[in-house]
């Protein structure tokens, strides 16, 4: 079973989805998250293993070459893709509690800015990280950020911004929520926002990829 | 008669010359200032000039007899492009009620771009350009894109201020074509402007900030006119600014004026028209329908986020292959320029230096720095790769959606017109090479250069020209990327080379 594990991490690493999708080109007709996950299940190893011995590590192997400029969107797009096909087998266990995850993420795109490409990739790298996300979409108002924070307690809540106009919504969304509850932790990221913005606007970290809200999250959890 | 482009002060001249003057006169003609101590004398080499092809020379001992293309020493060469193509819509003259009482009507049509602005002097009784000059935006100091401009706008003054620096350099141009010509202003009786849809806001004095914002929803889009003592501007007390018409927020004015000032012969029935910058605007026209969209593509193509890019001036790499490096004036090279930018990825690709995925395991050396201009080496850096995948991509994602919209295939495309600068400069084969544009339009490219600047100048010269506008908003449609469902995906997948 060792060996299945391993080859799910290989498949979320490099973005085999499942068995009919042609990417990448040298895993034609194999097996992918999807087929691999289900054997898995079938073969009786427990959904939280699955989890956190077969799609973590590949993607924080994923996560890291990102971060160190070795692979780019499409790669990461197509491992999340992956992660994503294998985690939908998982999910009953979730909600039935059979299996549990390591805390809860909110995320979504400030209030007038429809960018999400960024967030969604965040998104999903933290979900295969072991974290329940609930992803709020864009163009989303302090209001439902701290609605639904005050429904998951102990969850911590991600902003994501790609215009300079909408930084300014963001500054504000920080400080309702700040306001509201000095206690929710706010992450924040996005092609224009930086550490000191992170740092002026009151927000509890920055990161410039979605590694370090991993790590960022991993922290505040442990 | 020859004529003369002269680089100066951020402003291009185009004018005619008779032989025999020296270059100094001809120079000094166009009001512009060159120091000339010794008299004309050719003793004292002050007002040395560079001349294309020929390098410096002493202007007062200068004859020439041929068109001729100078830069004034010191001055960095701002590429705008004034020129018109052969697929121009020609129109005969046709003047409202104005200009049929003026004795010398003179027209005005300028193309107000985020970094640029173009004028263009038109005699409104012959039809023809009397003399087009072209100048930097000077709002450019309160933010390089148009979403910074709209950042700036967050109080009425600042609004005011903005608007007051497209008045200011309207009118410093106005004064000076009237004195060069020996007329007052009252000869100036229309003035066309053709912009995006925030510089007519600005213009306007009209708060842009919706823009910017989700829905990014404009405050007009329709054409206005508007008395020039409205806005302040110096001409003709009944003169009317037009300000043309836009199609959405980030597809505007100067996109309906250049779609417009395009007359595609029998053969083109669907065609791509595309200006690749950092709105990315493009439309695909058939014969039915016109689908249009803004793909973001970011600034990575005019030098922004790239760590040795530039724009397009003197010292900027604008090519590069086997042959080595070339640059703009053939000076030693300081930068990068977008179309040198898209020449070193293609010829990085080609070498499989860069790999389709676009990775690139280290900084590559372009110029070592005894041969660079600031004893710097320049470089390509992996970032650097990464940004044109970004760039590239939204371009040709654009293009892919839009023809899928409008119902043809790529191949079925029988040109591709590529306007604005950047689009005149590039080399067409770099970019289907990296995948800035498809293949299949291989060898169908055609540059039509500042075409919102020739719908400026059509406006003005016919009234005829406001149909022409209205058919185009008429028949298009804008297709919402932001919704579109294969967006995201598509996007990802044409990062790849
Ligand atoms: C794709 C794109 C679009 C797509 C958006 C599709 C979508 N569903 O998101 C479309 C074409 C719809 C679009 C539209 C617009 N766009 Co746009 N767009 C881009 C583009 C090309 C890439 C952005 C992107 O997706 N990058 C890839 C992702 C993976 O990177 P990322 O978002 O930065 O996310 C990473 C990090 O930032 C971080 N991160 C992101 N979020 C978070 C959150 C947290 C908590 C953390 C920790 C980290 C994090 O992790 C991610 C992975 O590393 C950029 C230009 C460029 N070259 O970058 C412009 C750009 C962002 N857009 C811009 C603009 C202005 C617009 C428009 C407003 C106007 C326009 N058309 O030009 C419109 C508005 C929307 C509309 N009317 O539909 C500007 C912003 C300029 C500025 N000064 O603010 C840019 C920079 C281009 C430009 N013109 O200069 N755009």
């Amino acid at each position: 079973m060792n060996e299945l594990l391993e080859k799910l991490a290989y498949c979320v690493e490099f973005g085999k989805i499942n068995k009919v999708s042609p990417f990448p080109p040298n895993m034609k007709d194999q097996d992918g998250a999807d087929e691999i996950a289900k054997q898995l299940l079938d073969g009786g190893v427990p959904a939280t293993d699955i989890l956190m011995k077969g799609l973590m590590p590949g993607m924080e192997k994923v996560g890291v070459k990102f971060r160190e400029n070795k692979v780019f969107v499409p790669q990461v797009l197509m491992s999340a893709k992956s992660m994503s096909a294998a985690l939908d087998h998982l999910r009953p266990y979730f909600q039935s509690g059979e299996a549990e995850r390591k805390g809860i993420f909110i995320i979504g795109t400030v209030e007038g800015d429809l960018h999400d490409i960024g967030k969604n990739l965040v998104a999903m790298m933290v979900e295969g990280n072991g974290y329940e996300v609930i992803d709020l979409g864009t163009d989303v108002k302090a209001e439902q950020f701290i609605e639904t924070a005050e429904k998951n307690p102990g969850s911590v809540i991600g902003l994501s911004a790609l215009l300079t106009t909408t930084m300014g919504n963001m500054e504000k969304i920080v400080a309702t929520i700040k306001e509201k509850n000095a206690d929710l932790k706010v992450c924040i990221g996005g092609a224009p926002v930086n550490q000191d913005f992170c740092e002026k606007i009151g927000a509890d970290s920055y990161n410039p990829d979605p590694q370090g809200v991993v790590e960022f999250l991993n922290a505040l959890a442990s | 008669m020859p004529s003369l482009k002269l680089h100066s002060k951020q402003q291009i001249i185009h004018c005619e010359f008779e032989q025999g003057e020296s270059l100094l006169q001809i120079i000094q003609q166009q009001n512009v200032n060159i120091p000339a101590p010794c008299g004309g004398n050719g003793t004292c080499g002050k007002c040395k000039v560079k001349v294309k092809g020929l390098g410096l020379v002493n202007s007062c001992t200068h004859f020439p007899n041929d068109n001729i293309e100078v830069v004034l020493p010191n001055e960095r060469e701002a590429k705008i492009l004034t020129h018109q193509n052969d697929y121009t819509l020609q129109l005969p003259v046709q003047l409202d009620e104005l200009g049929q009482q003026s004795a010398y009507p003179i027209g005005l049509g300028i193309d107000i771009g985020t970094t640029s602005i173009v004028f263009y002097w038109i005699s409104l009784i012959t039809g023809s350009i009397i003399r087009s000059v072209g100048v930097g935006n000077p709002q450019v100091k309160y933010g390089a894109d148009v979403i910074s401009r709209i950042n700036y706008c967050n109080s009425k003054e600042n609004l005011l201020t903005l608007q007051k620096e497209l008045v200011d350099v309207i009118n410093t141009q106005i004064n000076t074509f009237v004195e060069m010509e020996g007329l007052t202003p009252d000869f100036l009786v229309k003035i066309s402007v053709s912009a995006n849809t925030t510089m007519l806001h600005l213009l306007a004095g009209i708060d842009p900030t919706s823009i910017a914002l989700v829905p990014f929803k404009a405050q007009f889009l329709e054409a206005k006119k508007i008395k020039s003592c409205e806005l302040g501007i110096v001409a003709n007390a009944e003169a009317e600014i037009h300000l043309m018409p836009s199609i959405s927020s980030y597809v505007g004015a100067d996109i309906v004026s250049g779609l417009a000032s395009l007359k595609a012969d029998e053969n083109i029935k669907n065609y791509l028209f595309i200006d690749i910058g950092t709105n990315g605007e493009m439309a695909v026209v058939t014969p039915e329908k016109i689908y249009c969209c803004a793909t973001a593509a970011g600034p990575a193509f005019e030098g922004a986020n790239i760590k040795y890019g530039m724009g397009a001036f003197d010292g900027a790499i604008s090519a590069f292959g086997v042959d080595g490096v070339r640059t703009i004036s053939d000076e030693k090279p300081r930068g990068i320029c977008g179309s040198g930018l898209l020449d070193i990825v293609a010829f990085l690709l080609e070498k499989n230096i860069v790999g389709m995925e676009g990775e690139l395991p280290e900084d590559y050396t372009l110029v070592s720095k005894e041969e660079s201009a600031n004893g710097e080496a320049i470089v390509l850096t992996p970032q650097d790769i990464r940004e044109v995948q970004l760039a590239k991509s939204a371009i040709v994602t654009g293009v892919k959606i839009l023809v899928q919209e409008a119902g043809v295939k790529m191949d079925e495309l029988d040109a591709v017109f590529l306007a604005g600068g950047f689009g005149n400069y590039m080399n067409p084969e770099s970019a289907i090479k990296i995948g800035l544009l498809p293949a299949e339009v291989s060898g169908k490219i055609i540059t039509v250069g500042n075409t919102s600047g020739t719908g400026a100048m059509l406006n003005t010269i016919s009234t005829k020209f406001e149909e022409y506008t209205h058919q185009i908003i008429q028949k298009s449609s804008l297709i919402a990327l932001a919704e579109h469902p294969e967006f995201e995906m598509e996007f990802a997948m044409n990062m790849y080379f």
